[in-house]
């Protein structure tokens, strides 16, 4: 891996408070954001929107902010080096200012009452709004917990480790969770000559993506890669400190390190205590406000409404993250927005086969699944490969009021913005359903009255 | 800021355009080169969308709320100061997170040199762009 950013991580701690933040009660900001992923990007970008001047401080646990997560596969396959890995870069902090980042400082605790918070060292904050956009923390099952060769895979830190234990030796991996993490860590192991095993609870890899007929044409190509795969399956024991495990089929596997990418869970320990309300995540409205005034919560940590029934729950996604934290940063920053439900929507390429999914993919009538209205679902599927060979696969789920509930694409992923799109507007598409399930769907599918206005010059 | 547009009315689905802006964002910028060489590794970045006897030639819309920068994961997408939305081909790592949010699906790969999400830059380099430049009867046009 590269070292490069050495430097640049340098110059942002740089930034990292010194000792002008020092005793309790000394230091006050308008606004206080816990995090320094995109949920804190996108509110540090929407209250500069509506606040120029206000004072932004910004506290987080790693030493690197403003990266991307997503990118630390591609930095462990070593297709990219660590200088690639920031969604942000320096001008950022500038353009923002004053914005002031205390880096490698968790905050330990919060009181909404007093609005404060503690912050590692001792250190107190005033804040007067306070943005909790402090991500998610993998889950690890207890099985493998205290496994001396234990991995995750949700930080820089994490693809350096990784990269050390490959540069010094190891050549055996097992990837616990077949969800869009063990896939692409799976993946970022082949490539640097890992051999690795794959095991998952589910009947197939990525349960909540992909439908059989999808999940099947993806797993194949995972084991063209190299990869083994293990469905219905968990760890049911380790030996030997880690080294060896044996699975709930009675499987015994020798590895060198184990990955645990079962799912991330809201990382919000450190608000025990406040009273805040909690579900898995802190529990927010449309608005992105919690229980306590002048407290928001945006991103994986949060508990938002979701697209299809409003209930509260972690949708942890990228895109989601950006959508809240503008939310978030522009109401603290006093406006009045709200937020669409969040909708789950997923692109993931592994092994040069790609797919996207979205909204509802594997409906069916017991699912309780709020939009279905009792009412049957349609779908219309298809499979094909393409002309070089890569297999296809396209899947269209509509609800009882003809309406795009959901899609998979699979090989063949163009202009899958356009479902995407249909889902969102929750629009009646019962009169072009076949059109748009053909191949040579496109934006022109959608009608008129939708497209004229998007595409033509304003006449004057 | 100056978008193109399309007038249905007077497109005779010819692709033309599609032709120009293959040419145009290839190396070699001629046509019987860039179709030898370079076809199949990238698409035009407009394309024709036809129904019936109705079509009309489709790029990027430059939107003012773009998902496709709110969905970028590398921060590869972003807005210029002109208010173009362009794709930053060195920070794209293809995750084609940007494919999965265009409401007009105007986004494509392109394989050439590593795999990165290609879409209308507006042709910086030109007056006018070269899809509306190619369409022979004004069905294109930049304002
Ligand atoms: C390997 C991987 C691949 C992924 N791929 C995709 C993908 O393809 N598509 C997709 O949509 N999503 C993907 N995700 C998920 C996506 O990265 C997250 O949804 C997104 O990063 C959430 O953003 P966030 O701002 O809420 O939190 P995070 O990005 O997790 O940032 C949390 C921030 O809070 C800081 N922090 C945590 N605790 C504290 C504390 N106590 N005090 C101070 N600071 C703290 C952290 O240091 C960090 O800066 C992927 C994630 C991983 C790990």
């Amino acid at each position: 891996m590269n070292k490069k950013i050495k430097n640049r991580r340098h110059k942002s701690l740089k930034h990292s408070g010194g000792g002008r933040i020092g005793k309790p009660g000394e230091s006050s900001v308008k606004y206080l954001i816990v995090g320094a992923g995109p949920a804190a990007i996108a509110a540090i970008e929407a209250i500069r929107k509506r606040d120029k001047r206000g004072a932004i401080t910004i506290v987080s646990s790693e030493k690197e902010v403003f990266y991307s997560r997503p990118l630390i596969s591609y930095l462990l396959a070593d297709d990219i080096g660590e200088e690639n890995l920031f969604y942000r870069g320096e001008d950022f902090i500038s353009a923002n200012a004053p914005l002031r980042i205390i880096a490698g400082a968790p905050a330990s605790s919060i009181n909404p009452r007093d609005k404060t918070a503690a912050i590692a060292y001792g250190r107190v904050l005033k804040w007067e709004k306070l943005i909790i956009a402090s991500g998610g923390v993998p889950i690890v099952p207890p099985a493998i917990l205290g496994a001396k060769n234990l991995r995750t895979f949700t930080t820089i830190e994490d693809a350096r480790r990784l990269d050390a234990d490959i540069k010094s030796g190891a050549k055996r991996a097992v990837v616990v969770g077949g969800g869009f993490i063990g896939l692409k860590c799976a993946e970022a192991l082949v490539k640097r000559g890992v051999s690795v095993t794959l095991v998952e609870l589910a009947m197939h890899v990525l349960p909540s993506l992909l439908d059989d007929v999808s999940a099947g044409i993806f797993q194949k190509n995972l084991e063209r890669h190299g990869v083994s795969v293990r469905t219905l399956s968990s760890v049911e024991k380790i030996y030997d400190g880690g080294k060896k495990l044996k699975l709930s089929g009675g499987e015994v596997i020798e590895t060198d390190i184990i990955i645990s990418a079962v799912g991330v869970r809201p990382n919000v320990s450190f608000l025990e205590g406040s009273l805040i309300r909690m579900g898995k995540g802190v529990i927010v409205g449309d608005d992105m406000r919690s229980s306590a005034d002048g407290v928001f919560a945006a991103g994986d940590a949060a508990d938002v409404p979701e697209f299809f029934s409003g209930a509260r729950r972690a949708v942890p996604i990228w895109p989601v993250a950006r959508q809240t934290g503008a939310i978030a940063g522009e109401n603290a920053a006093g406006g009045a927005a709200r937020a669409a439900g969040a909708l789950t929507m997923n692109s993931i390429e592994v092994f040069g086969l790609a797919v996207i999914s979205a909204g509802s993919v594997n409906p069916s009538p017991d699912s309780g699944t709020a939009f279905l209205d009792g009412a049957a679902v349609e779908t219309a599927d298809g499979l094909a490969d393409l002309p070089d060979g890569t297999p296809r696969y396209k899947k269209l789920v509509f609800d009882g009021g003809g309406r795009l509930a959901g899609f998979i694409m699979l090989g063949d992923v163009e202009r899958a913005g356009i479902y995407t799109e249909l889902i969102k507007n929750r629009a009646s598409v019962a009169a072009f359903k076949r059109d748009l399930a053909g191949d040579s769907f496109g934006f022109i599918c959608v009608g008129e009255e939708n497209w004229k206005k998007r595409i033509m010059p304003l006449e004057v | 800021m100056k978008k193109i547009y399309a007038k249905p009315e007077y497109c005779m689905a010819c692709r033309l355009c599609e032709i120009a802006c293959f040419v145009k964002h290839s190396k070699s910028k001629k046509i019987i080169k860039a179709f030898r060489e370079e076809r199949g590794e990238f698409q035009a970045r407009i394309i024709v969308e036809q129904s019936g006897p109705v079509s009309f030639a489709l790029q990027c819309r430059h939107c003012e709320d773009a998902g496709c920068i709110e969905a970028c994961l590398t921060g590869a997408m972003t807005r210029n100061p002109d208010g173009a939305v362009v794709c930053d081909e060195n920070k794209c790592v293809g995750c084609w997170s940007c494919i999965m949010v265009c409401p007009y699906g105007v986004i494509n790969h392109d394989r050439r040199r590593k795999k990165i999400a290609a879409k209308c830059d507006l042709c910086p380099d030109k007056n006018t762009p070269a899809c509306v430049e190619a369409c022979p009867n004004e069905a294109l046009v930049y304002e």
